[in-house]
Parts: structure tokens; sequence; C-alpha cells
């Protein structure tokens, strides 16, 4: 099964894997989440929208309908 | 070199205390913040610094940029950065750059290096907070890292000034003979980097594909030709030519960290702020505690200053009654202790209020807490066509639209930027505050309401009246703009930190050091082109008035006061400034203000703060009786000449605190409106919008209430 970053839940991670949104892969590419790292969902905001997720020590948020866009195979 | 200025631009990540670097090399009064994006706007600061090298001091220009991830900017301030350190015609073009980097996250830090030193920029890298990477055992090789990089790495502490003498020093060191270059376009794609430095007239290959991969964005300036066109000839695109790029220097990176950490996987200390997360965004007390510090806040401004606001005041007025004392009696003496005194007492006294609360706002910017208030109002703020980042401008607007709409330039997407800065100047900004308070004082009754007193509640009506002005105005915005451009939310959520307070400090002085110069200077010149404006009149009108209520009969008949004070009503109405609110009168009656009010609706034109000191002039010039009374007495025994009612009728009131809520009185806003959208059809929009508005609401306030 296809995971992505939307449906990936509080405290489990995943491996980028993929981005099907070019103009989005590249804010995300600039902070350092690349194809190969691993993302760890933290939390989401109120009403579930935006996730926040840590990668490589940071934390990022991104709305739903963004992280929908970045691929992850399960570690 | 002898007397020469070196440019020293500091770069780097949002949030990598980059602010924190330049206030501590230069020790001016920048202000710096825990949320991406504080610094919109390039800083810059002259220092002399001893050089062994020339045995001289030689004079360093630190130039503190917009922090940016990288070279491919998505935003205005970060391409405000991107220009000063690519174009080497602009007046900042640095001699040397410092890239300061966030010793907790290296890896982001080095893209950005690497690209400054690929541009041919002699570079030195500066790992800030090295601190955190100790308490997590991490450890860094320095020495390795600078042989890696070919520049040199120097390790500092920025907010306890560590490391800042080498930091220096190392700016003196020359540029290695051989440069390295680590990602070289001569070599990823020959023949397309010829083609691309033939087109843009660039020597350096890596300018020339920079040039290409933000074509998109600098394409009208620069009128380019089509690079689109040319790099399609091999199959890439300017974002493919950005996305290869990083990916390429991730991988170098990551070789040349495993050399220099003792450990990769950096586990950043994140576990105090997740717990403090866990809370201030969470659904139900996430929203409570923001409210609680608003709350709060409000609470802090008009309690802590209730002291220093009355002494302020008395100050002032026994300074004018003094000085009323000592000067010769005559002209000079009214215009200073009834118009310049009183006006400039009126605004000052306010500021304590704004000294509370730029503080608190550079509390919870340094703090972090602010970027946790856009994540949990992004998704509520989107239904109102704006962002999460939009909450920042909206909340720092209750101090001053100014900085407010300045720090917009972090929102991507044109049209919510739009939306902010358009709806912003309703937020209710410290210079209405005076206005409020004196009004507020007039209309009404100190009354209390169970625990809460009737003025402290109206008070805290305005404000939420102006944050709703500005969300319905931004829904109705939503609805009118067509945009296909697509809104972001992806942004670093920084780690908390204590608030530095020497930050807050500073960011406090500076404020109140701006408002009392700009406020001061408009006010005392404004003071004395009103007073000569209401003494002096068209023709011989004024010398027949003196002649009329010199009558004997007439003093006999009504007694010596009320002659005068009649003769100097009748004066006022006759003189310059009388005529200017006489002629504004039929527009502005229906709103229940006469031409007095009339008079200072023209003169706070450029600065609403400016009612108060004009209602001093007018009140002093027209009373000469009540000498010594506060202006708040006057104004509550004022009647209209004509119906003989209170001029200051509660209804009267409302709908005047009303007008000063909605309507665009301040120049400086205009102008920043018009700096940041580039035309003047925005300002001009939002001119006639807001006095509409405020026209309209004045006006059905009024006549429900009388």
């Amino acid at each position: 099964m296809s995971v992505d970053l939307s449906n990936l839940e509080i405290g489990k991670s995943g491996i980028i894997s993929a981005f099907t949104d070019v103009e989005i892969s590249l804010k995300l590419i600039e902070l350092g989440c690349i194809p190969g790292v691993k993302v760890t969902m933290i939390r989401k905001a109120p009403f579930g929208d935006p996730l926040a997720f840590a990668c490589s020590g940071a934390l990022i948020s991104i709305r739903k309908q963004e992280a929908s866009t970045v691929l992850l195979e399960s570690e | 070199m002898f007397g020469k200025v070196i440019n020293v631009a500091l770069v780097g990540n949002p949030n990598s205390g980059k602010s924190t670097l330049f206030n501590a090399l230069t020790g001016l009064n920048q202000k710096t913040g825990n949320f991406p994006g504080v610094t919109v706007e390039k800083h810059s600061g002259k220092v002399r610094i001893f050089n062994p090298r020339l045995n001289e001091r030689q004079t360093i220009n630190f130039i503190d940029l917009p922090g940016t991830y990288c070279l491919f900017p998505k935003s205005l301030d970060e391409l405000e950065t991107f220009k000063v350190i690519t174009e080497k015609n602009n007046a900042d073009y640095p001699d040397k750059v410092i890239i300061v980097a966030d010793a907790s996250n290296l890896k982001r830090s080095l893209l950005l290096c690497l690209q400054v030193i690929d541009l041919g920029i002699p570079t030195v890298l500066a790992v800030n907070m090295i601190d955190l990477l100790e308490r997590s055992k991490l450890k860094l090789d320095s020495v390795r890292l600078a042989a890696e990089l070919g520049v040199p790495v120097i390790a500092v502490n920025a907010r306890d000034r560590k490391g800042l003498l080498e930091l220096k020093q190392a700016l003196f060191q020359d540029q290695v003979a051989e440069p390295k270059v680590f990602d070289n376009p001569e070599i990823q794609y020959p023949e397309l980097s010829e083609l691309l430095k033939k087109h843009t007239g660039k020597e350096n290959a890596y300018e020339a594909a920079l040039i290409a991969s933000n074509y998109d964005l600098l394409k009208e300036e620069k009128s380019l030709p089509d690079l689109r066109e040319v790099l399609k000839h091999f199959n890439k695109t300017p974002y493919s030519l950005q996305t290869e790029e990083s990916l390429r220097r991730y991988a170098m990176i990551q070789s040349i960290l495993e050399n220099c950490l003792n450990q990769l996987t950096i586990t950043r200390a994140l576990s105090f702020t997740m717990r403090l997360d866990a809370l201030f965004t969470h659904p139900v007390w996430g929203f409570l505690i923001f409210l609680s510090i608003l709350f709060f806040v409000f609470q802090a401004i008009f309690s802590w200053s209730e002291v220093p606001m009355d002494l302020i005041d008395s100050a002032f007025l026994s300074l004018s009654e003094n000085l009323r004392e000592i000067l010769p009696q005559g002209a000079l003496n009214d215009l200073l202790t009834e118009g310049v005194i009183p006006g400039l007492g009126g605004i000052f006294m306010f500021i304590p209020q704004i000294a509370i609360l730029f503080a608190f706002i550079a509390m919870l910017e340094d703090s972090g807490y602010m970027a946790r208030v856009s994540f949990i109002m992004d998704r509520v703020m989107r239904k109102f066509g704006i962002n999460g980042k939009s909450v920042i401008p909206l909340i720092s607007g209750v101090a001053c639209a100014v900085p407010a709409i300045m720090s917009a330039r972090t929102i991507k997407n044109w049209k919510e930027r739009l939306i902010t800065i358009f709806v912003t100047p309703l937020m209710s900004c410290s210079a209405r505050l005076p206005v409020y308070t004196l009004l507020i004082a007039v209309a009404v009754p100190n009354k209390e309401l169970g625990v809460f007193n009737l003025k402290g509640l109206l008070m805290m009506g305005l404000y939420l009246i102006g944050f709703l002005a500005a969300l319905g105005t931004a829904m109705f915005m939503k609805w009118v703009i067509k945009s296909k451009e697509r809104s972001y939310f992806i942004m670093e959520l920084p780690v908390y930190r204590m608030p530095q307070w020497r930050v807050v400090a500073l960011t406090m002085t500076e404020k109140v050091r701006v408002f009392i110069r700009d406020a001061g200077k408009v006010i005392i010149a404004i003071s004395i082109l009103l007073w000569g404006l209401s003494s002096y009149g068209p023709g011989n009108k004024f010398e027949e008035l003196e002649a009329k209520y010199s009558n004997p009969e007439l003093i006999q008949q009504l007694g010596e006061s009320e002659v005068s004070n009649r003769l100097s009503s009748e004066k006022l109405r006759n003189s310059y400034a009388g005529i200017m609110g006489k002629t504004i009168e039929p527009v502005i009656a229906p709103l229940g203000f006469d031409w007095k009010i009339g008079i200072a609706l023209v003169t706070s034109f450029a600065a609403r703060e400016v009612f108060v000191g004009t209602m001093a002039t007018i009140y002093g010039a027209g009373a000469d009786d009540e000498k010594g009374t506060t202006l708040k007495n006057r104004m509550i025994n004022d009647r209209n000449d004509q119906t003989g009612k209170p001029v200051f009728s509660l209804a009267a009131s409302i709908a005047l605190i009303l007008f000063y809520a909605f309507a665009m009185q301040c120049m400086s806003t205009i102008a920043v409106v018009y700096r940041e959208t580039g035309s003047w059809k925005w300002p001009l929009i939002q001119f006639v919008y807001m006095g509409l508005l405020a026209w309209f609401s004045a006006f059905i306030s009024f006549q429900l209430l009388s």
C-alpha cells in the first residue's frame, strides 16, 4: 500500500520516496526533506490541519493537501 | 586597502541567529525574533575593527539580510537577499559573506553555504548555537570542515557573544588562492552552461545557471531572452535545474559531514519543544492559551501604564502652567502653553502603553510562540482568504501597521499577502489609543459593571471591532480577487527559547524613540500651523469682532468673562481654521460632528494621534477663562453654538470613535502600502474603502444613538 505524508499517523515514521508536485517538492527540498530522508509525524493542528512533522531534527508545518504530494515508503 | 570599507553580508537560514549575531557584532538595535522572517528588510551597521595584518583599524559595514534556505528565492524577503549577493552592481554587494549556520541543522545551512562559495564570494562559515550541539553530545571537527570547504569555520555563540573575536579576525584572512567549486555547471552540463553564460552575459557559470534556475522570477526585471526555450532543448526546466542542483549538493554535504561530525543522525533536543507544543497547539488549550495571552497583554497595557501615564500627564500640565507664568504674555506664550506642550503631552502620555505593547510582541516573537499561533490559526484564516502567517501582521498591527505590513513579505502567495496588507490597518493601532482614551473619557461615565470597568470594556470592544472589520474585509476580498496562484504553509516551527531580555529592551526603546521622534515632529509642526490658522482670519473680521465686544454696555450686561468667551469663540469661527472646519461641516454634520471636530479631522488626516493635540489647541484657543482645567473637562463643557447641546454627546462621541477606528488617517501606512504593493492602486482603494466604512459606520451609529 502506498502511503503519503498526509495519512501518516502521529508518532509513525516513513522515508520520503518521491514527490508528486514540483513546486511543493522545491520548498521541501530546501528544508532538507529529500528522498531517502526519514520523516516522523509529530502532531496535527486543531481540526486536523495543518500538520507538523520532524525531519532531520527540525519541526516543519505543512497543510494536509500539501502533505499528500509527499510519497513515503514505510521504514 | 587603506581606509577601504569592507562590506560583510550576514546570510543564513531563518532562525539561525543571524540578527542576534549582527547585534553582537555591531551593537546596533537590530530587531531579532524567533519567527521565520523577522528580518524582512536588510539592515546595516558600521564598526571599526583592528586588523592585525595591516596593523590598523578598518571599517566593516555589516549587512544583515533576510533569512533564506537557498538561492532559489520564493518570497520577497528571500528575493532581497538573493539580489544583494548576486548583483555585483548592488550598493550592498558584499566583499565577504558570513554564512550563519545553526549548529543543530548543519546539513541545511551547508546547502546555502556551498551555493555562496560557488558564486565566488569570499566566505566565512560561522557555526552558531554551538552550545546546543555540545549539549546533544555532538562534536564538530571544525578544522576538518574548514579544509573540506576551503573557507574559515568559526564556532560562535551569538547569544553569549562567544567566538566573536575569532570571527572578526577571520574576516581579515585572505581567500585561499584556488577556491573550491562544489557544483560546477561546466562539468554537469557543459554545452548548456556555455549557452547560459552567453545568454545571461555572466562569466561565472554558476551565476548564469542561477539566473536560469530563477528564470520565472527574474525574466521581467532583467529582460532576459527566453531561457525556458533554451533549457527545453536539453530536457530541463528551471524547476529541474533547482531540484537536481539541490540533490547533488545534499549528497556532497552528506559525505562532508560524515567526516566532520561524530554522529550523523542528529537527534535534536526537541523534547522540551514538543512538550510545550502539546499544550500550545492543543485543540482546546491552544486557543484558550492564545486568548488568555492576548487578554493578559491588553490588561497589562492598561493597568500597568496607569500610574506612569498620570505622572506624564500632570508633568506636562504643570510644565505649561509654569511656562505661562515665566514667559512674557503674548502669542508665543499661547502657542507654547496651549498648543505645543499640551499636544506633546497628549501623545507622550502613551509612551508607557506603547512600550509595554512592543515589549510583549517582541517577547512573543523571540520565544518562538508566534509561529505556533500561525500553526493553529492557519485553518481558520484560510476561510478568510489569508494564511496562518497573516496572524503575525494582524497582531503586530495592534502596535503599528507600518512594520506589520512589512512583515507580510514572508507570505509567498500574492493574493493572501495583498489581503493581509489591505486589512492590517483596520487593526486598532497604538496611534488610535490616545484618541480613544480621550473620547471615552469625555463620553462615558466611570461606571463599574460587576468586576469590569465600563471604559475598559469599551476599549476592548474597539479592539474587537477592528479585528472583526479586518476579517470581514478579508472575506469580501477573498471573494472579489481572483488568483490562480497556489498558497503554501510549509514553514519551520522553531524550537522554543527564552526571550533575550536585551532584545526585548532594545526593541522597546527603539520603538518608543521612533514614536517620540515621528509623532513629536508632526505634532509640533501641526500645532504651530493650526495655532496660526486659528489665530488669524481673512479680511478685517477680527478687528470688527474686537470692536463689537469692546462695547462697554455689552461688558456691563454680560460680564467680562462671558464677553471674552464669546469673543474668542467667534474669532475661532472666523479664523482660517474655522473656515476650513465650516467648509467640511456639511459632509460631517450627518455624523453629529461640528466644525471644530471638522478641524481635527482635517489636521489628523496625516496621523490620527494629532487629534488630541488639535483638540488641545482649539480648546486652548477657545476658552480663556478655563486655563489649567484639563482638556477633557473643556470638551465635556463645550456646547454647540447653534443648538446649545453638548458637542461631545454620547452619540457624537461614539460616532467619532468609530470614525477613527476605520478611517485611514495615516500617511506612513499609505506610503508603506504603496511601497509594498508597487503601485498607487491599492493604497488608493484602501483609502477610499476605509473612508467610506468610517463615514457610514459613524453615520449609522449616530443616527441610532441620538
